[in-house]
């Protein structure tokens, strides 16, 4: 485990910076639409009944359902952490908006009635009474979205979003205890420090020893959070606007603090800033590190004098009209300084891609091998200088959405899923004829074009433990038969609903069992199989765990599984916009055979060595690569 | 502060003309009431709870607006008023005192002249000088909460807060009800030495006859909805009404 953890560590706070980073922005746009809702909601009652009652429902959907019915639509919809994000929104957006009810409905009605009575405006009853004295009620329901959050953003890892749902995904397929233990141990923890967190502050905002909000402080946080909308598709601002938020939000703490100094505003102002810097250069030395420092330094100095002065002059006499020019003023040159270091930064990456020589979205599903087949298009298009955006770990038929929105440029898939799954043609056995077929239909009917086949199979594989096979002398699946009503049996979720899959397959080998088959993730049918649990499972052909755990691959003998080549599916438009692509495309052509597949998979299933090595290694013994 | 135009007219400077009141077609909480309010004066409405009593001190600053009939302040209907104007022109006092918890004792009191966009030298010193006409020490005040203060002090800082833009026209609902009998009686003599050194006209609500007597120049007696009786208090004294009677009654029994 300690020798996991120091080869992993620098992956490790990545993840946990990315899954920290969507709960952040998810919270932040949660409060931006919630907050102004909950009020709204306050001021009609004949709309809050229906909020209430969406947000409710919201909150009831299942979230992987939640993020496959977002991926088609546009604008919110595809994979990354987009549509992770407006999923996590919709979670958020209950606690925080029953909360802001509760809170404003709950302040002491002769309060309220002496705030009218004395001629304050709306306006004024709002932001100077109802919500000073609400805000500890609000925060309560920031925290329970903060806590649900986090850990709904784990299923985000299914969208290709990242996060420590990576992890715990990871560690489910391969049956990894310590990759398990890496995704769930942070997140578990983030969840304890957001709840003690919010809870000290919950106690600091104690409306009654509250002075006034500083409104300032409320604005600035909360243009902050707009502006890390933007942050979500452009992770290059995300130092800045971090650092920005944070120093906003410790701002925001401090404008509520009885007998506060101004010193201590700027303390909360720097150490903000400082931990924002910090989370803003793990989010952006993760992916590929260059040289940010300059970067930083204009941030932090730029943003700090901002504050200070901002601090110092416009918040102590902002009563005044020399106070008011002054912040002004300040705000503005801040925004000029934001503006061409963001200026800077857009042309630099104009710059870069300039230089590069395109750029691909490889995408897969969520299996070893099939990020594996990815990785391998992936380190080759590198070589060739293509900047490769990497979507792996798709779940369920994302893949195939994602490629046909333009999502994806391309991922592998098997030709006998495409032609089942896909365009629903009940099973054929041929391999040429379902091949043929599906190129011909896929360049019609989603301009998608299918690759030369790299030359390995992977089929179903009726596994059963290598012991009992020896043992019991079975071959083929006919042997089996005899046994099986002794037998209990655990499937995936695809071999028992498809078509060519557990229904058929039973009824040709006329194979009964102990109970019924058991629907389960595929991955852990494997260590079920091998734990004893079950005793007959359907696996692919070229897995690497059928060697690991020493399991036997029982004979087809009635020839009932279709072969499903391995192919690469690739948008059209991909390739004529990167040429280099169909090249490392038709050089894959009949490059892997089965043995090989397998050994790849057994490096990092049964062998547990990283997929990159595994990769690389095998591109340059086979010459593709440098 | 700009003085009031209209502080030299003889017109009434609250009047009510054929006013009803109702929720939504209901019964009439005031029924066709017809009143009004001399200048410097201060009038007392008395009466049993549910009587409207409330309702009525709620018609002059607009918190509600009357289904028919005309609620005039200075000459004008309160629904031609700007209402943020009307209201801030307007001392109200409540039961409760309706302090903001989150507001100290000076920020309580500054907060009309605050609205209203006063510098804050000028506040600090208005705060300073109210907060000693209601007996309260600044210097040992200014900085509490209202969590820290007594209901006693509580309704002067109250008091002070309806002060603050020194409205012509202050209007107190059952300001001193909740407090102990002590307390009380001694906030009711400072009250009565205080409005005739300031010269406001006063609306009071109470439903204890003993304070209507003490601190009213007029006492009307209002029965559902409607005057029953309008009297000074010496005239109130010796009235033969049913219900004003009734209420002299409880004076006698107390021992």
């Amino acid at each position: 485990m300690i020798e996991f953890l120091k080869a992993n560590w620098s992956d490790i706070l990545s993840h946990i910076a990315q899954h920290f980073w969507l709960v952040f922005i998810s919270i932040a746009i949660a409060i931006a639409i919630g907050l102004p809702l909950g009020i709204l909601i306050t001021r009609s009652k004949r709309l809050r009944a229906p909020v209430l009652g969406i947000a409710n429902v919201m909150q009831t959907i299942p979230s992987l359902a939640l993020f496959g019915f977002l991926i088609p639509l546009p604008f919110i919809g595809g994979i990354g952490p987009r549509t992770a994000i407006v999923a996590l929104v919709f979670y958020a957006l209950l606690p925080i908006i029953r909360n802001t009810v509760t809170g404003i409905l709950g302040v002491d009605a002769s309060v309220r009635e002496a705030a009218v009575a004395m001629g304050m405006t709306d306006r004024q009853v709002l932001f100077q009474v109802e919500l000073p004295l609400a805000i500890s009620v609000i925060l309560t329901g920031v925290r329970v979205a903060v806590v649900i959050t986090i850990g709904v953003a784990i299923i985000a890892a299914e969208v290709g979003a990242g996060g420590l749902g990576e992890y715990i995904f990871r560690g489910l397929r391969m049956d990894d205890s310590r990759l398990l233990l890496a995704g769930a141990a942070p997140s578990a923890l983030m969840a304890l420090v957001a709840d003690f967190g919010f809870s000290l502050i919950e106690k600091h905002f104690d409306p009654t020893t509250l002075k006034k909000v500083s409104i300032g402080g409320l604005v600035v946080s909360g243009l902050s959070g707009l502006a890390a909308v933007k942050v979500a598709f452009d992770v290059n601002f995300s130092i800045v606007i971090s650092q920005w938020f944070i120093s906003a939000l410790a701002l925001l703490i401090w404008s509520f603090k009885r007998d506060r100094r101004w010193w201590q505003g700027v303390a909360a102002w720097f150490g903000g800033g400082l931990t924002g810097n910090v989370i803003g250069w793990l989010l952006l030395t993760t992916g590929s590190p260059g040289p940010q420092a300059g970067g930083f330094l204009v941030v932090l100095c730029g943003f700090s004098l901002l504050g200070v002065v901002l601090l110092w002059l416009g918040f102590r006499t902002w009563k005044s009209r020399q106070g008011r020019i002054v912040a002004v003023t300040t705000l503005t040159i801040g925004v000029i300084i934001l503006g061409s270091y963001a200026g800077w930064r857009a042309l630099r990456a104009q710059n870069q891609v300039a230089l590069s020589h395109g750029h691909v979205t490889v995408g897969s599903k969520d299996f070893t091998e099939s990020v594996l087949l990815a990785e391998i298009v992936a380190q080759m298009l590198e070589g060739k200088n293509i900047e490769v955006d990497r979507r792996f770990d798709l779940g369920g038929n994302l893949s195939h959405s994602a490629l046909v929105a333009g999502q994806i440029d391309l991922y592998p898939e098997y030709t006998g899923t495409s032609f089942t799954q896909i365009l629903h043609h009940p099973p054929i056995s041929d391999p040429r004829a379902v091949y043929d077929q599906v190129k011909r239909e896929y360049a019609e009917q989603f301009i998608v074009e299918v690759s030369p086949p790299p030359g390995f199979e992977n089929t179903f594989a009726i596994l059963v433990r290598g012991e009992d096979a020896r043992h019991l002398n079975l071959k083929t699946i006919s042997d089996a038969a005899k046994y099986t009503p002794q037998w209990r049996t655990g499937f995936g979720h695809d071999f028992i609903s498809r078509a060519d899959g557990y229904p058929g397959f039973s009824r040709i080998y006329g194979l009964n069992f102990a109970e019924t088959p058991r629907e389960m993730a595929l991955d852990l049918t494997y260590t079920a199989l091998a734990s004893r649990k079950v005793d007959l499972i359907a696996g692919n052909s070229t897995d690497g765990r059928i060697a690991a755990l020493d399991l036997f691959q029982l004979e087809d003998d009635r020839r009932y599984f279709p072969p499903y080549e391995a192919v690469f599916l690739t948008r059209k438009d991909a390739l004529v916009r990167v040429p280099a692509l169909a090249e490392v495309l038709q050089k894959l052509g009949g490059a892997i055979s089965t043995d090989e597949m397998r050994k790849l998979n057994y490096e990092v299933d049964g062998a547990k060595r990283d997929k990159k090595n595994v990769i690389h290694e095998w591109l340059i013994k086979k010459g593709f690569i440098n | 502060m700009t003085p009031s135009v209209t502080e030299e007219s003889s017109a009434p400077l609250v009047e009510f003309r054929e006013v009803s009141y109702a929720i939504n077609g209901g019964p009439p909480i005031i029924d066709r009431l017809s009143l009004a309010v001399e200048r410097g004066e201060t009038f007392v409405l008395l009466g049993e709870s549910g009587c409207g009593k409330t309702t009525t001190l709620r018609l002059v600053n607009r918190l509600l607006a009357p289904t028919s009939g005309l609620v005039l302040v200075e000459g004008r209907a309160t629904t031609e008023w700007n209402v943020i104007r009307l209201r801030r022109r307007t001392g109200y006092v409540i039961q409760e005192a309706g302090l903001f918890p989150h507001f100290n004792v000076e920020d309580n009191v500054a907060l009309v002249p605050r609205l209203d966009g006063w510098d804050e030298a000028r506040i600090l010193k208005r705060v300073h000088e109210l907060l000693q006409l209601v007996g309260l020490d600044p210097e040992e005040f200014a900085d509490r909460y209202p969590r820290e203060l007594s209901g006693g002090q509580r309704q002067r800082v109250g008091v002070a807060r309806a002060l603050a833009a020194d409205p012509p026209l202050l209007l107190m609902d059952e300001p001193f009800a909740a407090l102990d009998p002590l307390t009380r009686a001694s906030l009711q003599k400072e009250f009565a030495e205080l409005k005739t050194r300031l010269g406001k006209t006063v609306i009071f609500v109470t439903h204890d006859v003993r304070e209507a007597l003490l601190l009213g120049s007029r006492i009307a007696l209002m029965d559902a909805g409607r005057v029953a009786l309008l009297e000074t208090p010496q005239g109130f004294l010796r009235s033969e009404n049913d219900l004003a009677r009734a209420y002299l009654e409880t004076l006698r029994n107390e021992f």
